[in-house]
């Protein structure tokens, strides 16, 4: 193998690299904590008399709390039903059955449908529905992804058939079996669940633009949206928005960062 | 299933849950002990003595505007109470007729209604006007 | 085996007993429990893909908004769309150059891919910083990036002036050279991390042994790079490219936060033209058409990429 020495060429490259992926983050954290006006040139690399104000600011000057409980609560609503819908759909496909192939067509197909192709009729429907402006009309579309379904699948069908047929003996209920026996062990797909949906969610913008009219129905993105358009370049407390809105995510990739990639590549794997 | 598993209780994530928890409550803790509203100080003039009857103004201060909320009367030693202020940013002036005015002094805090004593006085004076800091 | 009895729950009970006698026969049971499972995401699916797919071809064909019922219209919006909508075409032209950009990020990924893989003391570290920008809400960073850009304050224009590059600031958002790229690089730093991962993933795949045979035959580090690793990373390209496509027809929030598609429309998308034809104008059955049209070019370069790589890229001859 080769020696330690000769590392130091990867490293050479790779740590500018790491600066420059990193210089957004910090730029917009020193310009959120920083007491110079950020509006006079020069600005200065380093925070200079830092303080937390500006995030009283971003706080107060737009409904935050509000924006942030409504992210939580979709976010919620749509993990939810994640889990139990593609768990349940993903349980079903390990199952032999006429139409089978017929309902995994529809599936794939229905991957190759991007969200964007469907504004225009997913609005028309949301209305019709009566869900325009609320937050479970924000969350529906969401409620299922087909990636999961697959996640789920893929992992029951790793699980060993002895056990669903040994519960199946007892004579336990099909629901119970996927329930108490089933989904316990699929725990890593729960997670990857969690974490993609939190992630897809969170970060939706498009979607709750068109379906949102109040601002007390409305999400983050959003609401950093309204900001942005409201405040504009006037005040820092713009950058202390998008420092708190970034952080949930930050965090929840952390927690969770191998399950997040193991959710994503489960397509490279494939193929 | 009687007990909850002990990996589930004692994994990252749910103790960062916890952790994040606990600063919500002690965070919302702190702020209802100390959100009375209450801002005093003291008014001197020039000679760094305590000025009476001196009329201290708040003034609101948002990214669109200033507004003017209200003002009191500083007693006989000079201190000055307001309470249940309402604001998060603010500015505070102060006059006497004769005496003088003092430089404006932004207050920041970090909640609507935070308790906060002034550290240094207003200084009245009838001349230059150099920002003091709080 | 099933003689004729209500399905009422009696019937229920005495078939869960095993009874030969009840409606619900294990068959039934299951077909009953498989569609339970199923219906939910088939709703979901059928109410938020399907339906508006087929929906949004049928109102491309129509007159309609919301005041009036629906006419048929043909072919007519299709016209207006080809022959008489400059800005379907510019929206069109910085979609494709998008594309463009995801090829770059394709090839700095496969060079980042092949340093992070490298077994080297914090490797984990690198991937995680470099990964650690996809996840990010994308009005946030372009928010970020629109600060970056700025034209007085920016991070750019600062260095440059301070390196002596440039004597005056340049307006990256505003001016129509510099706006469509500008929004590019910001894309391109955000996922670049996913293309890296997956082309590692794609990386960890190769088996070993292919590496120790070709030393043995003297192929040096480059050789076996061109000669094993890209032609077996190929799916994991492709996969890449189609991920890069897709970015190109969904980069709304992006365009919308950090220039909305000006100036003029120099970096109006496809998809931000269609929001506004049908959320700002309410040209509901025009955007309809604009829609169908992304759709079936999007559905056509994917079809393309997928028998590119599905091609060869599949099975790798091993002869020892």
């Amino acid at each position: 193998m080769r020696s330690r020495n000769a590392d130091w060429p990867v490293h050479l490259i790779l740590i500018p690299v790491s600066i420059l992926m990193l210089v957004p983050f910090y730029w917009v954290l020193k310009t959120s904590i920083t007491g110079e006006n950020i509006f006079a040139y020069p600005p200065s690399i380093l925070p200079s008399d830092p303080h937390l104000f500006n995030y009283v600011e971003a706080w107060y000057s737009i409904p935050f709390a509000t924006y942030f409980i409504n992210s939580i609560l979709v976010v919620f609503l749509a993990i939810v039903a994640n889990i139990l819908i593609d768990a349940a759909a993903g349980y079903a496909l390990t199952f032999h059955f006429r139409g089978k192939r017929l309902i995994m067509l529809i599936y794939l197909s229905c991957m190759m449908i991007p969200f964007q192709a469907t504004i225009i009729p997913a609005y028309l429907i949301t209305v019709n529905l009566g869900l325009v402006n609320t937050l479970l009309g924000i969350a529906l579309p969401h409620f299922s992804h087909i990636i999961l379904i697959f996640i789920f699948k893929a992992s029951f069908d790793a699980l060993p058939r002895s056990l669903p047929e040994a519960a199946r003996m007892d004579g336990v209920p099909e629901w119970r079996i996927l329930l108490q026996v089933m989904l316990p062990l699929a725990r890593p797909a729960i997670a990857t669940s969690v974490v993609l949906t939190f992630i897809w969610s969170w970060n939706d913008f498009l979607w709750p633009l068109i379906v949102v009219r109040d601002d007390d129905v409305s999400t983050l993105p959003l609401g950093l949206a309204r900001f942005l358009s409201y405040f504009e370049d006037t005040t820092a407390a713009l950058y202390a928005f998008v420092v708190m809105a970034l952080v949930p995510g930050i965090l929840v990739f952390f927690l969770a960062q191998r399950q997040f990639i193991e959710g994503l590549t489960a397509g490279a794997r494939k193929g | 299933m009687g007990t909850i598993p002990r990996q589930m209780l004692i994994n990252r994530v749910t103790i960062t849950f916890a952790v994040i928890l606990a600063l919500i409550v002690g965070w919302n803790a702190y702020v209802a002990a100390n959100n009375d509203g209450v801002l005093t100080g003291q008014v001197v003039d020039s000679g760094g003595r305590a000025v009476g009857g001196a009329k201290v103004t708040i003034t609101a201060r948002t990214v669109a505007h200033d507004l003017e909320i209200g003002s009191i009367v500083s007693g006989d030693d000079g201190v000055f109470r307001f309470e249940k202020h309402g604001q998060y940013n603010l500015v505070l002036t102060a006059e006497k007729d004769g005496v003088g005015k003092s430089a404006p002094r932004h207050i920041r805090l970090y909640f609507r209604n935070q308790d906060f004593a002034l550290e240094t006085p207003l200084v009245l004076s009838t001349g230059s006007t150099n920002a003091q800091g709080s | 085996m099933a003689i004729a009895a209500q399905g009422t729950s009696a019937g229920r009970t005495a078939g869960r007993a095993g009874g030969a006698r009840s409606w619900w026969t294990l068959r039934r049971r299951r077909a009953l429990f498989l569609f339970v499972l199923l219906a939910p995401s088939l709703i979901i699916f059928l109410l938020y893909r399907l339906i508006p797919l087929g929906w949004n071809i049928v109102l491309s064909f129509e007159h309609w908004s919301l005041a009036k019922p629906a006419r048929f219209a043909g072919l007519y919006h299709y016209e207006e769309m080809f022959l008489y909508d400059d800005v379907f075409w510019e929206a069109l032209r910085n979609t494709l150059y998008f594309m463009l950009s995801a090829v770059a990020g394709i090839v700095l990924a496969i060079g980042l891919a092949v340093l992070v893989n490298a077994r080297i003391r914090g490797r984990n570290v690198y991937r995680t910083i470099i990964f650690m920008s996809y996840p990010l809400m994308v009005v946030a960073v372009g928010i970020i990036w629109r600060w970056i850009y700025d034209e007085k304050t920016g991070l750019i224009n600062y260095a440059l002036r301070s390196v002596g590059l440039i004597d005056q600031p340049i307006a990256f958002l505003e001016s129509f050279s510099t706006a469509l790229l500008a929004i590019m690089v910001a894309a391109v730093w955000q996922i670049i991390g996913l293309y890296m991962i997956i082309i590692i993933t794609g990386m960890k795949s190769i088996p070993g042994h292919l590496y120790e045979a070709a030393s043995i035959d003297g192929a040096n580090r480059w050789q076996q790079f061109y000669r094993i690793t890209l032609p077996l990373l190929r799916p994991s390209i492709f996969l890449c490219l189609m991920i890069g496509i897709i970015m190109s027809f969904t980069s709304f929030d992006l365009v919308f936060v950090m220039t909305n598609g000006g100036p003029g429309h120099a970096t109006e998308l496809l998809i931000t033209y269609i929001y506004k034809t049908a959320f700002n104008v309410s040209k509901l059955d025009y955007a309809a058409a604009l829609t169908v049209f992304t759709f079936f070019m999007f559905l056509i370069l994917a079809l393309v990429i997928n028998r590119f790589s599905g091609g060869e890229a599949g099975q790798v001859e091993i002869s020892e």
